[in-house]
């Protein structure tokens, strides 16, 4: 329609090329050409001081960018102040040798910014042309919106691991080293950090790889999940324990009949959430989400007489098991709760591995990828969101189960702070991949508890706010990124036939292989 | 294109019409974009909707496909020998029920592969039930690979069989209208809407298209049809409507429509670029 | 219910938190006309002008000390000038580094949710570590007492104070928006981005004037809610989540709808905290919320930030 409006003294070149080319490539050209013809008049405005040329070339700019960096680095990682003097922990950001420390350090990275560019430009010049638009399609059908250096890199990366997962044998024995590692190593390691291991890092990987079903597979931005690890830790409360809360089911279960049950309570809260609410847009799905979090929060606070208000639960029997032979339980060590989550964990992967290949997955991505369109083509939307959502609180009702046999809590645990943690680590991760959440949440909680000396927990989430803007700008696939269709283009031997022999290659496959199983074909 | 035929719906039996609109009304506010339009189509057959820009034709789509509802009006569809209304219905059961649609600016699944793109369609008519995915029992396995050779045959039958593996957003933009139309297929229409499916085609591709909508209607799904190219139209469609401000203003035979002086007016003033195209 | 009396202070009391709500509202409204987006960092735009404003009247006022008179009008003025540039600044920090490099690598919706809230949790945090983690008392700027009474209602010096001034921002953004070259772009913009643009507006400078409109107002606004409400770094959260229930309640993208819905969200909080529990304020607020996005997402004008006011 805007094509035919007549535009201001079209040039006739203009306009022979509009008839001819596509509609919307003719029509970017027309924008383009519109768009410069009123930046001239603009530019050489005689009342205008124009900016110096220097000061708006793209290497001060950046040179810019990293100081301001660098600055921000500083202030963060410099002492704290506190109300009595405000800037106290500003001007002690800046002693003569901090300040020469993060200016080198800007300046640094501002060298090695640059250099990545020349190398880039050097490397397409120099007829790696071809490689390189494979890795811009690579880049695209990963989703990714990265700079041409991103691109280049993404595309050698993404070519190392696709070969490296094609191999027949090699994602399976990949998958198996990781488990073992998982497996061998705790024992080796202080308890304090076995602690970490289950209340910081494994429960929070179980909430992660929930969130990724409603984040990353169906692209609905729930900001107020930690409610339903709530949910599923004072379930647990209530079904388990006669006196621990001021109010209690008329039976008392050993805490694996929690897991069902509290699985059953959360996705029925998640449906119950999900059913009014999404139906709205991305957005306000999100600002809604977040007040039922903190209605959760308020709720758990406020009513004394059923929660137990803010003093907390604490009290409730451990896990254990009683069969007839076999008498164990896990008692107050962090390390056997660690392998319950191991083992939780992996069950997750596993039958998300199969789920994100099967219609189901097919339909969530569609969803995330263009909702009217999914709709047109059949896809019930509303009822595959409300099963993300369901499937998503369920795991973390799973996660509240093991929390509450484990340790203490309170509705503080559940605050919004923790809702933002977990998308941090699905963002840091990267959305939709289920190894990705999992290291992610390794990589993170890791970090933190190995700096705990040096930062203080709750200076954490300045830190975990900032990777969350660094990610989106520079890697919003995450550390991880799920694979994507394969890329076409890439050159090497492994060149696909034109059409593989899919039906045989489905027949063989491994099925549920874990979280890397090689189905290519499923791709 | 070749010549395997595509797994399609049910075979016509009946004749008789496919689709009966009758007096759709639909208002936004103060504005009426469709006052009353009528028009009904033969089971099996190619019916065009033409109209100048504004005229309400991608919103009688919109009607039928569940997207607007409209204040007044019906649209009956006889996806077999029983009728069913189709207003009131949401987009994904419309589609369900056997009228599947392209859109105007192309909705693909952008980082999904080609055959997963169809796959989503084809999959819409698979046995119900989310969790039956989980295990790979002989059953699942053997649904999943009907699944996939069907999504092969109609991405050979729209000409993308060799495209298969790409991730849609890297296939050409003459493809991507084309992979549209085999998602649309996978879903097993009677009744196919297509959304001005030759904008911005070359004049090769319209050839191909005009194969490709007569072999779609050689397998016995109608099709309903937006577009501005007065030859593509007269080559594929046996009737026209045409809409102008929302109602329907001339209907029939494509020469007796390019004859009829309402027409002539309605495009008058507003001269059709596309018209003097290839 | 109660008498007469308690009716209007309910009234006055919502009314001026509603002028509040106001405020901040318009930043939501503004960000969301031109860009489409909940701009979820907007609170700690308002959090960051209260300290502004706290810090810099703290600065003026020796402690134990009272000021009158002419003194205290100009600190006042003092205190939401600081407040005002100190939002203004964080909202110019908060488009330049959370939003506009999305925009330049065209990154989808959810990105830019995402990296606002990113920048809200680095912001929030990073105030609690510079300005510590308690809440902190605006000093006295004047004394504090009843000015007069409406209905039986006793109105303070302090509401007055906010009343006033979030009555002159309020009109002063409604003229800049509605009868001004500058307010002509915004609406082009908000319209029609491409349109515009291709028009001779320049886009890029729009925003950022947006953005720092918003947080002007945001700014000034969290400087005036510290005054009654003290200051922390976790101040931002709530207020802010009311303010996008008044945004939404008038019409997201309507600047006067902002303003009704402000006050009329103030109005069913004072009710609503007298009639069920004050504790339950937040609960009925995220009701309202709820209840507009299902029922009339447009909220009651309409959500057009470009069509005539």
């Amino acid at each position: 329609m805007k094509l035919r409006r007549p535009a201001p003294r079209r040039s006739p070149a203009v306009r022979s090329h509009s008839v001819r080319a596509r509609k919307a490539q003719s029509r970017r050209a027309q924008l383009r050409e519109l768009r410069s013809r009123m930046a001239r008049p603009g530019a050489a405005r005689p009342g205008g001081v124009p900016w110096p040329v220097v000061a708006r070339s793209p290497a001060a700019r950046r040179l810019g960018a990293c100081l301001f960096l660098a600055v921000i680095a500083a202030v963060v990682t410099g002492p704290s102040g506190d109300a009595d003097r405000p800037l106290a922990g500003i001007e002690g950001s800046f002693t003569p040798a901090r300040a020469a420390g993060f200016a080198a350090g800007g300046l640094a990275l501002w060298a090695l910014s640059i250099g990545a560019d020349r190398l880039t430009t050097r490397l397409r010049s120099a007829g790696h042309g071809a490689a390189l638009g494979g890795g811009r399609l690579a880049a695209l059908g990963g989703g990714a919106w990265v700079t041409p250096a991103g691109a280049a890199w993404a595309s050698f990366r993404r070519g190392r691991w696709a070969a490296f997962r094609r191999g027949r044998w090699s994602a399976p024995a990949g998958n198996l080293a990781l488990l073992a590692v998982a497996v061998a190593v705790p024992p080796l390691l202080s308890t304090a950090a076995q602690q970490a291991l289950v209340s910081e890092i494994g429960i929070y990987a179980l909430l992660a790889l929930g969130l990724n079903v409603v984040v990353g597979y169906a692209g609905l931005l729930d900001l107020g999940y930690i409610a339903f690890f709530a949910i599923g830790a004072y379930t647990t409360a209530y079904v388990t324990s006669a006196d621990a809360m001021p109010w209690h089911a008329p039976w008392q279960v050993n805490p694996f009949f929690a897991l069902p049950v509290a699985l059953v309570v959360a996705a029925v809260a998640g449906v119950v959430l999900g059913g009014p609410t999404l139906r709205l847009r991305g957005d306000y799905l999100a600002i809604v989400t977040l007040g039922f979090g903190e209605i959760v929060q308020l709720l758990a606070n406020n009513a004394d007489g059923v929660t137990g208000g803010p003093r907390g639960v604490f009290g409730l029997p451990p896990l254990s098991v009683d069969l007839p032979g076999v008498h164990y339980s896990w008692g107050l060590r962090p390390l056997p709760y660690y392998y319950l989550l191991v083992v939780l964990i992996v069950l997750v992967m596993v039958v998300f591995g199969r789920w994100e290949r099967s219609r189901t997955g097919r339909a969530w991505t569609a969803i995330r990828q263009d909702e009217v369109a999914a709709e047109a083509t059949g896809v019930a939307t509303m009822r595959m969101k409300l099963l993300a959502f369901a499937v998503g609180a369920s795991v973390s009702g799973f996660a509240g189960v093991v929390l509450a046999t484990k340790q203490f809590f309170n509705p503080q645990t559940f605050g919004l702070q923790s809702s933002l943690l977990v998308l941090t680590i699905v963002i840091f991760g990267g959305m939709g991949s289920r190894l990705g959440v999992v290291l992610g949440a390794l990589v993170l909680q890791g970090t933190a508890f190995l700096l705990r000396d040096t930062v203080p927990p709750a200076d954490r989430y300045i830190y975990f706010g900032a990777v969350v803007i660094l990610m989106m700008i520079f890697r919003p696939q995450g550390l991880l990124p799920p694979r994507g269709p394969r890329a076409p283009a890439s050159p090497g031997p492994a060149a696909a036939p034109e059409r593989p022999a899919v039906p045989t290659e489905r027949a063989g496959a491994p099925g549920p292989a874990g979280p890397a199983a090689s189905t290519e074909a499923a791709r | 294109m070749t010549g395997r035929p595509i797994p399609g719906p049910r075979p016509s039996t009946t004749l008789g019409p496919v689709l009966d609109v009758r007096d759709v009304t639909l208002r936004f506010g103060g504005l009426t974009s469709l006052d009353g339009v009528s028009l009904r189509q033969d089971r099996g057959s190619v019916l065009a909707v033409i109209g100048p820009n504004g005229a309400g034709k991608t919103s009688l789509f919109n009607c039928l496909t569940g997207a607007y509802r409209p204040q007044r009006g019906s649209a009956r569809f006889w996806p077999a020998d029983d009728g069913v209304e189709l207003v009131g219905r949401s987009p994904h059961r419309v589609a369900r029920l056997g009228v599947a649609r392209t859109f105007q600016n192309i909705r693909l699944f952008p980082e999904m592969s080609a055959v997963e793109n169809v796959q989503v369609g084809v999959e819409v008519r698979a046995r119900p039930g989310a969790l039956r995915g989980l295990l790979p029992t002989r059953a699942v396995r053997r649904e999943e690979r009907e699944t996939l050779d069907r999504c092969h045959e109609l991405l050979d039958f729209v000409g993308l069989g060799h495209r298969a593996e790409r991730p849609a957003a890297a296939l050409a933009y003459g493809e991507q209208r084309r992979l549209e139309i085999a998602r649309a297929l996978g879903t097993s229409p009677s009744l196919l809407l297509l959304d001005e499916p030759a904008a911005g085609a070359t004049a090769a591709e319209r050839t191909d298209l005009v194969t490709l909508i007569h072999a779609i209607a050689g397998r016995g799904i109608s099709v309903l049809l937006i577009e501005h190219d007065i030859r593509l139209v007269a080559a594929v469609a046996r009737a026209i409507v045409v809409l102008n401000f929302g109602r329907v203003i001339a209907a029939g035979r494509p020469d007796e429509v390019r004859a009829d002086p309402a027409v002539v007016e309605a495009y008058l003033g507003e001269p059709d670029e596309r018209r003097d195209g290839p | 219910m109660g008498s007469a009396e308690q009716i209007s202070q309910l009234t006055i009391d919502g009314l001026m938190v509603g002028a509040l709500y106001a405020v901040i509202a318009l930043g939501y409204t503004l960000v969301y006309g031109v860009l489409q987006l909940i701009n979820f960092a907007h609170s700690e735009v308002f959090m960051l002008g209260a300290f502004g404003g706290l810090f810099a009247s703290r600065a003026l006022v020796p402690a134990g000390a009272t000021p009158s008179g002419l003194t205290s009008a100009g600190l006042v003025l003092f205190g939401l000038v600081a407040g005002a540039l100190a939002g203004a600044a964080a909202a110019y920090a908060l488009e330049r580094c959370a939003y506009r490099p999305l925009r330049r690598r065209g990154a989808p919706r959810l990105a830019y949710l995402i990296s606002a809230i990113g920048a809200s949790l680095f912001a929030f945090n990073l105030a609690g570590k510079e300005f510590g983690r308690q809440s902190i008392p605006v000093p006295d700027l004047f004394t504090n007492g009843t000015v007069v009474t409406v209905l039986g209602a006793e109105i303070s010096t302090q509401s007055l104070v906010i009343a006033c001034t979030a009555l002159a921002m309020l009109l002063a953004v409604d003229h800049l928006v509605a009868g001004t070259r500058l307010g002509q772009s915004v609406r082009a913009v908000a319209q029609d981005a491409e349109c515009a643009g291709l028009m001779g507006v320049d886009v890029q400078k729009v925003i950022v004037v947006t953005f720092v409109l918003g947080g002007l107002l945001a700014g000034a606004g969290g400087f005036l809610y510290a005054m009654t409400f003290n200051a922390s770094y976790t101040m931002g959260f709530v207020p802010g989540i009311k303010a996008f229930t008044a945004a939404v309640l008038g019409g997201i993208g309507n600047v006067r709808g902002a303003v009704l819905g402000g006050l009329l969200l103030g109005l069913v909080e004072s009710f609503g905290g007298y009639l069920f529990d004050a504790s339950y304020k937040n609960v009925i607020a995220f009701t309202v919320l709820v209840l507009v996005l299902l029922v009339r997402p447009s909220g009651l004008l309409g959500t057009r930030l470009g069509r005539p006011a």
